[in-house]
């Protein structure tokens, strides 16, 4: 009898601490802005920023990923870019929007992208490099001296990296793009931009940005996003031709 | 049928709904709001229960309520498929747990059998999972409408006030069959693209309907079209906004809407290309879808004759306009929308809420102009998440701001601002304030974790605002609960909570009673143990002295 007290105590002791490895655990918070309220830097660091942005434009080859959540209301939606670029006319990008996945390939003036199962012809951009719009506006900060603050350093896909905050005022950061029409209602506020460069490739590996906006009639839409860049000067993020894009145009010609 | 066999069978059958009912109100919420604490609980309760059982019944009754308990949570888990799988895997739930309850317990498999009957019927009633809002409502109205997870995430509600009454106006998928895609494509010609649209979006096309009350009963209506001058398109595409643009057309005399991607391949390129200024690029995007919803919308109603009504408050051009009290309304603001109306800096005032952009503004209808104005910190913008409502009895509305952490703000008209309270952790949510049948203050309804684990799992919970801090006054275990709005259907009428759930196309109202559901189910499951104890007891003395 004493031997079956013992081992129901034991067997009970055991489910009690087991059981609650079945239950909901402590899931990590994710997509929180930082709290910490960082180092000021001198403004010289600005140039180190824009060093590593501009040997990033330099770059042959480089691979991209864009994700950004928008919330607007209780529910987000959701976008991301991933592709590579070989600057200044070379590069594919997929983009997931919702539920909905297109493609864009684009090799000197031709461009292809796809839609409903298909490629379809499109126009060219005459030169497609997105290091290069970080370095226009990281040395309109520069020039008109934001302030920047450093953070920890943090590992982004393969490397520590020195971590800069910096809120640039909506004038420098906006702009009207030419495929809105006439002038826009809308505005964004400040901005704020964290900068990752790494610590030994010297490369400007992530920008993350926090923003809200005015919209008319839809009122503030918040964006969080987060740009990686990779595999800069590797083989890897040289851009090919997409195989189901041979195969449409083979068999077009047919 | 003798009377002990009437006995035995009402004992199977009570016992069986009722260790459900202690499933879904007892043991569940002990694991969800005490985690390691509630397991440990449970496992006391199990241990003092099967002690409790006098051990001639043991092998019957433990293996019985171990069945009733399977039964349930397996037909609560089956409520949700296609009728179909249902009836089948009810059927092989019931049979396969009867025959496995026989083989343990080899006792008469007709209880077994007739309490998974009676399960299946009450299940058919509530599926056992809503159970769980019995405890402080009772289900007024609960509907489960055809919608695709791909298209939106969860019934996008409005409440609309219109000469008909007040309803809540939704989304509903139009079930097509292929002979209707035929007939339909066969008339679609008036466009160049009007074919191609309707072939795309066959089966992913919206109706319009609105739920309302009449004679106590609810209901759901397609939408007058009459009432779409009420309707904000921007609440049934806010989910997918602004990449995913809606679009609408009149098939049959039914508003339908439905979805497409809002940008052309070159915009999104320039997104990669311009990265560095995405943010704004970004709010150029929804300026530019907003521009297309907003002015198909207008085509629409002009389309059926639908008097477009600018009497509601609105922004125009840098404007708060609109009527209030017969007089027209034009005062300059900042903001870009309007929040709520009420009374936010003083009891009485009659005041609007405007949000611009990392900007909340009070603007008073009475003497015309801006009040006070409030700025979110860049590091932590004020988000579009924002509701209003009382919390005390000073007839003052209190601003919800659900930023991580929520916090609770009260507008000053001398332009400081004060913030009453601030969550303890990221993931609580203000969903609304309301004044229930019989309660003293508002209760101020929120989705929030639970007490000792930081988990995001959020529940529907009541609390009362006193002395800075938020008191817990009731909390329902259900999870996964959106678009939560408290709806009073006719005036004067009682106050229900409208929400529907996210990942599916349900559809809760939901009617507070008082109850004490969860006191009297402890006390009897209580009683339960005590008596069982108690008759061990004798049963041991009398073989002692014997």
């Amino acid at each position: 009898m004493r031997k079956y007290s013992i081992a129901a105590a034991i067997w009970i002791a055991a489910a009690a601490f087991v059981l609650p490895g079945c239950s909901p655990a402590v899931q990590p918070q994710t997509n929180q802005p930082s709290d910490e309220k960082g180092v000021p830097v001198p403004a010289s660091t600005w140039d180190t920023i824009l060093a590593s942005a501009r040997l990033g434009s330099a770059a042959k080859t480089y691979m991209v990923k864009t994700t950004g959540t928008l919330i607007q209301g209780s529910l987000h939606s959701s976008y991301s870019v991933y592709g590579g670029v070989n600057p200044p006319d070379r590069a594919n990008f997929g983009f997931v929007e919702g539920n909905d996945y297109t493609k864009f390939y684009q090799q000197g003036k031709a461009a292809y992208y796809y839609d409903n199962g298909r490629w379809k012809q499109t126009q060219a951009l005459s030169d497609i490099n997105p290091y290069a719009s970080y370095a226009a506006i990281i040395e309109a900060a520069a020039k008109r001296g934001v302030k920047l603050v450093q953070l920890k350093q943090e590992y982004v896909n393969d490397e520590y990296c020195d971590v800069y905050r910096a809120i640039l005022p909506g004038d420098i950061a906006n702009v009207k793009p030419n495929w809105i029409p006439d002038a826009m209602e809308g505005t964004t506020g400040d901005i704020q931009y964290t900068f990752y460069v790494g610590q030994t490739d010297h490369y400007l590996r992530q920008v993350s940005t926090v923003s809200v906006g005015g919209l008319p009639h839809v009122g503030s839409m918040e964006a969080d996003v987060d740009t990686v860049f990779f595999d800069m000067n590797q083989p890897v993020a040289e851009v090919t031709l997409p195989k189901d894009l041979v195969q449409q145009l083979e068999n077009a010609g047919n | 049928m003798t009377k002990k066999q009437i006995w035995t069978w009402l004992l199977f059958l009570v016992w069986a709904v009722f260790v459900n009912a202690c499933n879904v109100w007892i043991i569940r919420p002990l694991v969800a709001d005490f985690a390691l604490l509630g397991v440990v609980a449970i496992v006391a309760l199990a241990i003092l229960w099967i002690i409790s059982v006098p051990a001639k019944y043991r092998r019957v009754w433990i293996g019985f309520t171990i069945f009733s308990l399977l039964v349930g949570d397996g037909l609560g888990e089956i409520a949700t498929k296609p009728w179909l799988p249902k009836v089948a895997l009810s059927l092989v739930t019931i049979l396969g747990l009867t025959i496995i309850g026989w083989a343990f317990t080899r006792f008469k498999y007709r209880y077994f059998l007739g309490s998974a009957l009676v399960l299946l019927i009450l299940n058919w009633l509530l599926p056992l999972d809503e159970w769980a809002f019995l405890t402080h409502f009772q289900v007024a109205y609960r509907a489960r409408l055809p919608m695709q997870n791909s298209d939106l995430t969860a019934l996008p509600l409005q409440v609309i006030h219109t000469s008909h009454g007040t309803a809540v106006v939704t989304l509903e998928n139009i079930q097509e069959t292929d002979k209707q895609i035929q007939n339909d494509a066969q008339a679609a010609g008036d466009t160049p693209d009007s074919l191609e649209n309707l072939l795309r979006n066959a089966q992913h096309r919206y109706a319009f309907v609105e739920l309302v009350q009449s004679g106590g009963h609810f209901h759901l209506d397609s939408l007058p079209t009459d009432s779409l001058s009420a309707v904000d398109p921007m609440a049934f595409t806010a989910s997918f906004f602004p990449f995913i643009r809606g679009y609408w057309m009149v098939d049959n005399g039914q508003v339908v809407q439905y979805m497409a991607p809002a940008q052309s391949p070159t915009v999104l390129v320039d997104l990669v290309h311009n990265s560095g200024y995405l943010p704004s690029l970004l709010t150029a995007v929804g300026e530019s879808t907003e521009r297309q919803e907003t002015q198909d919308w207008q085509t629409l109603l002009t389309q059926l004759k639908v008097p477009a009504s600018n009497d509601a408050l609105h922004i125009e051009q840098g404007k708060l306009k609109g009527m209030y009290d017969g007089q027209p309304v034009s005062i300059p603001v900042h903001a870009y929308s309007v929040i709520a109306t009420g009374s936010f800096t003083a009891p009485g005032a009659h005041e609007v809420l405007l949000q611009g952009v990392n900007d909340l503004e009070v603007v008073s209808l009475d003497t015309r102009r801006v009040v006070t104005d409030y700025h979110g910190d860049t590091l932590h913008p004020l988000p579009s998440d924002v509701v209003t409502g009382p919390i005390d009895n000073s007839g003052r509305d209190v601003i919800f701001v659900n930023s991580s952490p929520a916090i609770i703000l009260q507008a000053e008209a001398s332009g400081q601002w004060r913030q009453l309270y601030q969550a303890t952790n990221d993931s609580l949510r203000f969903e609304t304030s309301v004044r229930f049948a019989g309660d003293a203050v508002p209760e101020i309804i929120t989705d929030d974790p639970s007490y000792i684990r930081n988990s995001p799992v959020r529940y529907l919970t009541s609390y009362t605002y006193r002395d800075g801090q938020l008191v817990r006054n009731w909390r329902v275990f259900r999870t996964n609960l959106v678009n939560v709005n408290a709806v009073q259907f006719a005036p004067g009428g009682s106050q229900y909570i409208v929400a529907s759930n996210y990942g599916t196309g349900e559809l809760f109202v939901l009617k507070r009673h008082r109850w004490p559901v969860v006191p009297a189910a402890s006390v009897l499951l209580g009683i339960t143990i005590i008596a069982g104890l108690w008759l061990r007891l004798r049963a041991g003395r009398r073989a002692r002295h014997a």
